[in-house]
């Protein structure tokens, strides 16, 4: 059974004759496809810097371990000295390996 | 040729085919737009949030299990970002009485005087309702997908629809 009155059939028709009918901006999906173009563009470099990031943790982990068998296995009258030695090298190392990685992590933060 | 699928497009998105998702913008921004634009009433904001919409559905895609169609999932993105939008600017107090309508068109049923009335109306209806009138008159969407838009059950979109009319007409006579 319809229940619709004249009335609320007149009003329905009302509606719609005040829906305006817009045309929509143009460019719009240019602008929503470059906005996304944008979004992705930052989620990459996010994921290149929490990856950056593994590497250099994993490398520091590596060359902690390495030292320190490395002191431990030093003879106690050259220590002083030969730990001087070992660390200068073990930095020169870290910065070989991972001092690009470092630099690009300090400039995109 | 023929045109991809909603679930293919979406498939290739997930595979890392940014590109792919231009035809999901293509194909329903232009729907997406008239339904924003018609809860906010002001072409720039409509703009705003239709880029939001967008940009969110490509950042969840990943959650969009197929349960429902791409365009009711885009269209509830749209709804509640519109909704949202109406509730923050309510709250800061940012929204004029009035506010910029659209270019009259050319429907010529109805008097200008009665068409501006009934605009005036609908521009004192809660972000909510409009956004019902926009879904079921402008983009005449059936109630079954007005619903799934909205959460609410179909009985009670009706309901609601019903409602809307009565307070339309309480407010045109009241002007």
């Amino acid at each position: 059974m319809n229940r619709y009155t004249d009335e609320e059939r007149q009003l329905d028709e009302l509606l719609r004759s005040a829906s305006p009918r817009r045309t929509v901006p143009p460019g719009l999906d240019t602008r929503i496809m470059a906005r996304i173009a944008a979004h992705e563009r930052r989620r990459r470099e996010r994921r290149a810097i929490r990856s950056m990031a593994l590497t250099c943790l994993a490398l520091s982990a590596v060359l902690a371990v390495v030292g320190g068998i490395a002191v431990r296995s030093l003879d106690v009258v050259h220590r002083p000295e030969t730990l001087v030695l070992l660390l200068a090298g073990m930095g020169c190392m870290a910065l070989t390996v991972g001092g690009d990685r470092i630099g690009e992590i300090m400039r995109r933060l | 040729m023929e045109q991809p699928t909603d679930n293919e497009i979406v498939q290739r998105v997930a595979a890392g085919d940014t590109e792919a998702f231009g035809i999901v913008v293509a194909r329903y921004s232009e729907p997406i737009y008239h339904l924003v634009a018609g809860i906010l009433r002001n072409e720039a904001r409509a703009e705003e949030v239709t880029q939001e919409t967008f940009v969110r559905a490509y950042e969840h895609l990943d959650r969009f299990r197929g349960g429902c169609s791409l365009s009711t999932w885009l269209y509830r993105i749209a709804y509640n970002r519109a909704v949202d939008s109406c509730r923050r600017r309510r709250f800061f107090g940012l929204l004029p009485a009035h506010e910029t309508l659209p270019e009259p068109d050319d429907r010529p049923r109805y008097d200008d005087e009665t068409i501006d009335r009934m605009r005036r109306a609908l521009g004192r209806l809660a972000p909510r309702e409009r956004a019902l009138i926009a879904l079921f008159y402008e983009e005449e969407r059936p109630i079954a997908e007005v619903a799934a838009i909205t959460g609410l059950s179909p009985a009670n979109v009706k309901v609601k629809l019903h409602r809307t009319r009565q307070l339309l007409r309480k407010y045109m006579e009241t002007q």
